[in-house]
């Protein structure tokens, strides 16, 4: 913008007394204005409010005191893994490839997945039911959680008292999902004449493409995306537009990864290996999934979100200056270590985007507005722990048979429903279902309606769940959420359900 | 505006509790802090700042001093408020607080939705249309909900606030004008119900009627007054009484206007200057330390 700028300074009919004015104008006349407004917007949606001048930068990342200490042990028992990890296969946390080496990597850098490295010792540093563990033992050191029954205990896994919405809140927060307003996802399945909503619905989301307003994307999209425009409407919510800088940085990027190799490398190898290289959907992505993790580990500019995330980037020396804070560096250098299924967080962005620095950046967008919400203890309305105690109880309070009978079996719901919600739902879902609902997860800048979708399966496959007698039985009445059409089941179970 | 910190010393928390506290099962829902000033004259109270801990709904008394013939007095000036919007959940649980002494939150009132700005209160809002010869009377029981009828009814008239004062005590009156002859007006009590001047002692009363938490108190109590206003300066005398300037010589012929010229002189300057001031936010993204990042174990610390 500031280049645009001196630019059109330099025009000789601008004057020095007008100099405001001209700005303005040119603003105006340069669609300028417009990409000012979706800058301002964006950091409105990432960014918390502004808190109270004595609060220290910790009660920014969480509030929470005993949040902020469970979360550092979750942390320190990551780091130490990672250790264990390094000193057991003699592997360096970080080095620096010899000439050879890179020269080699650049070659087939369009095609690292031929690549067969001998990953058996490698294994992830965790699971998402490692962190469900974690979870489940977190507690508020000032609430009486008494050993006898009583109407303070919390029937399910978690047992902390955040705030969460029920179910008129979420008919009120999720009001365009409503049975009287057309969705994609519903209202454009081939019984419905595409003349009742479908067509106008796409010329109304080329309407908003052609103004570029990310504020009016992001409320059109609530309603679903048609397939044609997702690509560049998430781009527009997310602001992202692919500029010659950016396409530089993620050139940048891809040198680091050339002349550092990781050990978090290895991890993302595997990673892809064992789960998108195994789905039918996205294993023909694997050659995108490294170029963009591996990139996207040496991204610097990821650790400005951990100033609004409770999680902290790890931090070690440079060999042999242990101590020595100048020689202080954060590992990895984007202070996120990947875990079981992080690559799911990838795959399905590739059937939008095909050009890989346009795919990074909309990740990456991505990862710092709504993913790290998923794997970061914090009291967060969008995070982790206040999903799984919406999604507990908002099927306590409309399946209490569904709900008394699962517990009885030692069943607990969520830790069937805790893997699709750490994960998006990515890799359960069919791709397009999936698309649709994180249409909505930008729509409406919140990552609650995972819960509400996973209440709803719940609720959907109840009566074939109140005949099971076994945890694993549950597992297998819902193994198989392929066929399942995301916008129908929330609608019902939001807006049609009797209660 | 400037605020001073005010050493005060905090006394324990004595629980409020019917019967027994020591064989009573039950847990006490009220706590009362009292707060002394031990080594300060009274003062103007400006701020009250703290963290919350579980703290639900308070309440805060203020003994002031009065003239030298009749005993101080105990006054409420802050009732029930609402620290907590559910007792039972952890919103609000551990956040910083600031309470101003005057404080009217006018973004508050509009949207009807902020924490800070208004606690609860009585008021009555006037409202009359001379053009169109209606009237409208509103009675709301909570101050958000008062003074949003207020702004939603002059807005509805295409209105605006011309003035707002403070009338003493703990009222004010806020003016406004709609179309071209009306006059609406609003009478509303502010945060702190009473005047804050020559405070003695402060009593805060805790509330935390959920049975769920095992304690509750406020943390990091600070008391500010007001700061000293800025030293009065006195400029010398030419700047204040500067001589007239003499006739400037007539213009030449072809030459641009002086004055004109020099203001435009004065803008580019800024403009350089503030190029010169503002500094480059890209990142370089470099991660390791001179072309260096081999790196052998994770840090705990």
């Amino acid at each position: 913008m500031e280049k645009r700028m001196n630019a059109s300074l330099q025009r000789p009919e601008i004057k020095l007394q007008s100099l405001k004015e001209d700005i303005k104008e040119f603003f105006k006349i340069s669609g300028w204005e417009k990409k000012l407004q979706n800058a301002v917007y964006s950091e409105l949606s990432v960014f918390p409010l502004p808190s109270h001048p004595a609060a220290p930068p910790e009660h920014l990342k969480e509030p929470l005191v005993y949040m902020r200490k469970a979360q550092g042990s979750w942390e320190k028992r990551i780091l130490k893994s990672l250790n264990s990890m390094c000193t057991e296969l003699s592997i360096p946390l970080a080095r620096k490839r010899p000439v050879g080496e890179q020269k080699e990597l650049l070659n087939k850098w369009n095609e690292m997945g031929t690549d067969e490295p001998d990953l058996s010792l490698f294994r992830p540093v965790y699971a998402p039911k490692d962190f469900l563990e974690v979870l489940i033992n977190l507690r508020n050191p000032n609430y009486e959680n008494g050993d006898s029954l009583s109407f303070r205990t919390h029937l399910g896994l978690i047992q902390v008292p955040l705030k969460v919405k029920d179910i008129p809140e979420l008919k009120e927060f999720f009001v365009e999902l409503g049975l009287t307003t057309g969705q994609l996802g519903i209202d454009d399945s081939t019984q419905v004449p595409p003349e009742l909503f479908e067509n106008e619905h796409v010329r109304i989301g080329q309407k908003v493409l052609a103004e570029q307003d990310s504020a009016a994307a992001q409320q059109y999209i609530r309603q679903g995306s048609p397939t044609a425009l997702r690509a560049e409407l998430w781009a527009l919510i997310l602001n992202i537009s692919s500029q010659p800088e950016d396409i530089l940085y993620y050139e940048q990027l891809k040198t680091n990864v050339i002349q550092h190799d990781l050990l978090v490398d290895s991890l993302i190898y595997k990673d892809v290996k064992l789960t998108a290289s195994n789905d039918d959907y996205y294993f023909v992505f694997e050659d995108y999934l490294y170029q963009v993790l591996l990139c996207f580990s040496r991204d610097t500019s990821v650790l400005g979100h951990f100033a609004y995330n409770s999680a902290s980037p790890p931090k070690s020396y440079i060999r042999g200056k242990l101590g020595l804070e100048e020689y202080a560096v954060f590992y990895p250098p984007n202070g996120v270590i990947p875990f079981h299924g992080f690559s799911m967080y990838v795959a399905p962005l590739c059937f939008l985007y095909h050009e890989p620095s346009k795919l990074y950046q909309i990740f990456r967008e991505m990862y710092v507005r709504f993913f790290f919400r998923l794997h970061s203890i914090s009291s967060h309305p969008s995070g982790i722990v206040s999903l799984c105690l919406l999604f507990e109880t908002l099927l306590q309070t409309y399946l209490p048979q569904l709900f008394y009978h699962l517990r009885e079996i030692g069943a607990q719901p969520l830790r069937i429903s805790f893997k699709w919600m750490v994960r998006a739902f990515s890799g359960y879902l069919a791709t397009d279902q999936l698309l649709l609902l994180w249409d909505r997860i930008l729509g409406y800048n919140s990552l609650e309606i995972l819960a509400v979708l996973a209440a709803a399966v719940f609720a959907f496959r109840a009566v074939n769940l109140m005949e099971v007698t076994s945890l694993a039985a549950a597992e297998a009445v819902l193994a198989d959420l392929s066929t399942l059409k995301v916008m129908p089941l929330l609608q019902i179970f939001l807006f049609a359900t009797v209660t | 505006m400037s605020r001073v910190s005010v050493p005060c010393h905090v006394k324990g928390t004595v629980a409020l509790q019917v019967g027994d506290v020591r064989t009573s099962q039950g847990r006490p829902g009220v706590l009362v802090i009292d707060v002394t000033f031990p080594s300060v004259a009274p003062f103007e109270l400006q701020e009250i700042m703290f963290k919350n801990y579980y703290t639900a709904f308070l309440s805060i008394r203020v003994r002031q001093h009065t003239s030298t013939h009749t005993p101080p007095k105990w006054v409420t000036c802050l009732r029930d408020y609402c620290l907590m919007p559910d007792p039972h959940s952890e919103e609000g649980a551990q956040e910083y607080i600031s309470l101003f002494k005057h404080q009217v939150s006018w973004d508050s009132a509009w949207l009807g939705k902020s924490r800070e700005g208004l606690t609860g209160g009585l008021g009555i809002g006037l409202g009359y249309l001379e053009g169109r010869g209606e009237a409208g009377l509103a009675w709301a029981c909570t101050l958000e909900g008062l003074l949003g009828f207020f702004f939603s009814f002059l807005k509805a008239w295409g209105g605006s606030i011309l003035a707002h004062c403070w009338l003493g005590g703990s009222w004010a009156v806020s003016l406004g004008l709609a179309g071209s002859l009306c006059v609406c007006v609003c009478v509303y009590l502010c945060q702190m119900l009473c005047d804050m001047a020559k405070v003695l002692e402060l009593r805060l009363i805790l509330r935390q009627p959920s049975p769920l938490w095992v304690s509750f108190t406020v943390e990091e109590l600070q008391i500010y007054q007001q700061g000293p206003k800025s030293p009065s300066m006195t400029f010398p005398k030419w700047l204040s009484h500067p001589v007239p300037c003499e006739q400037p010589a007539p213009l030449i012929e072809g030459l641009p206007d002086p004055s004109r010229v020099s203001s435009e002189v004065q803008q580019m300057w800024a403009l350089t200057e503030m190029i010169r001031a503002s500094h480059t936010s890209t990142r370089i993204g470099r991660f390791d330390v001179d072309g260096c990042y081999d790196l052998n174990l994770l840090s705990y610390t």
